[in-house]
């Protein structure tokens, strides 16, 4: 790597680094209140569902906050390594967790709610893989009612429901609000919602099922003004819902002109298990190319196992436990053998290619195996090309899953990996 | 010292070298400052009070895997299956990014796991199997990576040198 590029990391570290100094600083009181209960959870042996984004609130300049936990910390004034008054901690309901599991009757709802929240679904039928697109509107309740809190408005969280049950959550893609409420009537956002379902664990990691749901929206909020408040005021969850909209399965791509392997093949999260040196069984297997004999119809591989997510993830913990899966997915090679096996003459062969869609950033170039045997490979080529617009010139992969029936190779699909 | 002491001293102290270290990663400042964030938090919250002297070290370690890991979450938001590749979201060039907006644009097109080994290599000089210890990633796999990154670097940096490209033919494995 270039000199210039190495000097170049440095000017960009030392400039980022140069823009922080000369910003607020971290708000090490809020961090150190999110420590404290951090330590208390884990001392209680409570397991804190994680939800993949909180979206944070902008106050005055100071950094966004945006933490994994169930209780966010609010953005706070850095203090001082002399001063010695504890800061106040809030002390969060553990009910007020707007997460997997959570029932929405037995949140901690205001009953003088000091703002309401509605929505309205664009489009509440959707295939399974799309994004709820609604508007959403924050309207405080009257004047001069209670006021939020600015410090602890701390961003909304959509909730998928059923039998009353949180069975997923929703994280909005859009620019979600970053201003207080205090001081307005309202806010009014644009949401899309990209939803995901729950695992038994409680964390977001599966797609919902197709299904009716209802979305609620919930918003942890403190409350002051009102007359015989002497304190921070009252905790508790704005509330908004039920909103119901149904997931109905993805339509395939009717396109003629985009092929596609067939979806089953790869995606089942695990590759065949094989014997070195024995007949395979029907199934589809995993394997690292080695060369192609297209005369004869053989190719030699380098069988492997492929796990992909949650697989990936089971096999590290029973085999590997001190590694960890890189992007979803992990491949096993314990021996590097390598195995000749026919090829059916007509198998297709789908070498993967950039061709970014809304659904897909990957498309697929097909091949037979006689084009497979003489595409270009990477070293072949001064700019590797990866486009699909790159037609012939697709570069060959050396990951493939392997389609085999009655002995034979009747299918194969490159593996992309990022 | 007190652990809430070591951290408002590490966040003040050191805060504005996390952050650049954290800018390297994410290409964005308030995404450097969050990662940096939650990676003192996450530090504080897991460490014993021992472990002062490393206190940094595990702070940049944290900073790399939350990083990578948030990634992961990101990937398993947008629903796709394994086989279906991984972009990178645009990050577009921010005040920072003006000093060398070459190398900004350079890191963009990069994978997470391509820009982490990238850093680790020519940032912070570890040699490749350092690189790979610090990722729990086989020395290959790095290798790989590295020579991925300099192949996408190089329409872009004009880079002629062909260091660490021990281009390998197999893909990532044990």
């Amino acid at each position: 790597m270039s000199e210039d590029f190495e000097t170049g990391l440095r000017d960009l570290y030392a400039q980022a680094a140069a823009a922080h100094a000369g910003g607020d600083g971290f708000p090490t009181t809020a961090m150190a209140g999110q420590v404290r209960r951090n330590r208390r959870v884990r001392a209680l042996g409570v397991s804190v569902v994680t939800v993949a984004v909180v979206a944070g609130v902008a106050i005055g300049g100071a950094a966004v906050v945006r933490l994994n936990d169930a209780a966010p910390v609010p953005p706070a004034e850095t203090s001082r390594p002399d001063e010695t008054v504890e800061p106040p901690e809030i002390t969060w309901p553990t009910a007020t967790v707007l997460t997997c599991g959570a029932v929405i009757a037995d949140l901690p709802t205001f009953e003088d709610a000091p703002a309401t929240i509605e929505a309205s679904i664009e489009t509440p039928t959707l295939p399974v893989s799309d994004a709820l697109a609604a508007t959403v509107v924050i309207a405080a309740t009257d004047s001069p009612g209670p006021t939020i809190m600015s410090e602890v408005v701390l961003g909304m969280r959509y909730l998928v429901v059923q039998d009353g049950v949180v069975v997923g959550i929703g994280r909005d893609n859009g620019e979600a609000p970053v201003v207080p409420l205090s001081g307005r009537d309202g806010i009014a956002h644009e949401a899309e919602i990209s939803v995901a379902g729950c695992d038994e664990e409680g964390l977001t990691t599966t797609q919902l099922a197709a299904g009716d749901y209802a979305l609620y929206a919930g918003l942890v909020a403190q409350v002051s003004g009102r007359p015989d408040d002497g304190g921070p005021g009252d905790e508790g969850v704005l509330l908004g819902g039920p909103w119901p909209f149904t997931l109905i399965e993805d339509t395939p791509s009717a396109d003629p002109e985009t092929p596609q392997p067939p979806d089953e093949l790869g995606v089942d999260g695990a590759s065949a298990a094989f014997t070195e040196g024995e007949p395979l069984a029907d199934g589809d297997y995993f394997g690292l190319l080695q060369g192609i004999d297209a005369a004869n119809g053989t190719i030699d591989v380098d069988l492997a196992r492929f796990f992909g997510g949650q697989a990936a993830e089971d096999y590290i913990a029973a085999n590997v436990p001190d590694a960890e899966p890189l992007d979803e997915y992990y491949i096993a090679n314990d021996l590097e053998t390598v195995t000749t096996l026919p090829v059916a003459a007509d198998a297709p062969v789908w070498d993967w290619c950039f061709e970014p869609t809304e659904q897909s950033p990957l498309g697929y170039y097909l091949r037979t195996i006689d084009e497979w045997a003489t595409a270009p490979v990477f070293a072949d080529q001064d700019v590797p090309a990866y486009q699909c617009s790159d037609g012939a010139n697709v570069l060959r992969g050396d990951l493939y899953w392997l389609r085999v029936r009655d002995g034979l190779v009747v299918e194969v699909a490159g593996q992309y990996v990022p | 010292m007190r652990w809430e002491q070591q951290l408002d001293g590490l966040a003040r102290e050191r805060g504005p070298a996390l952050v650049g270290y954290a800018y390297l990663l994410t290409g964005d400042l308030p995404a450097a400052q969050d990662l940096v964030q939650e990676a003192l938090i996450r530090t504080f919250s897991r460490r014993g009070r021992d472990d002062v002297e490393f206190l940094e070290a595990y702070v940049r370690r944290t900073i790399l895997t939350t990083y990578l890991n948030g990634r992961r979450r990101d990937v398993r938001w947008s629903g796709l299956v394994h086989r279906v590749a991984v972009t990178e979201d645009s990050v577009p060039p921010d005040a920072v990014a003006a000093i060398r907006a070459d190398v900004h644009a350079a890191l963009a097109a990069l994978s997470p796991r391509e820009r982490a080994c990238v850093v680790l290599r020519h940032f912070e000089d570890l040699t490749v199997r350092d690189v790979a210890a610090r990722l729990d990633l086989s020395e290959g796999a790095v290798k790989r990576y590295l020579s991925d990154a300099r192949h996408r670097l190089a329409p872009l940096l004009g880079d002629p040198d062909h260091e660490d490209v021990d281009v390998i033919t197999k893909g990532a494995r044990r």
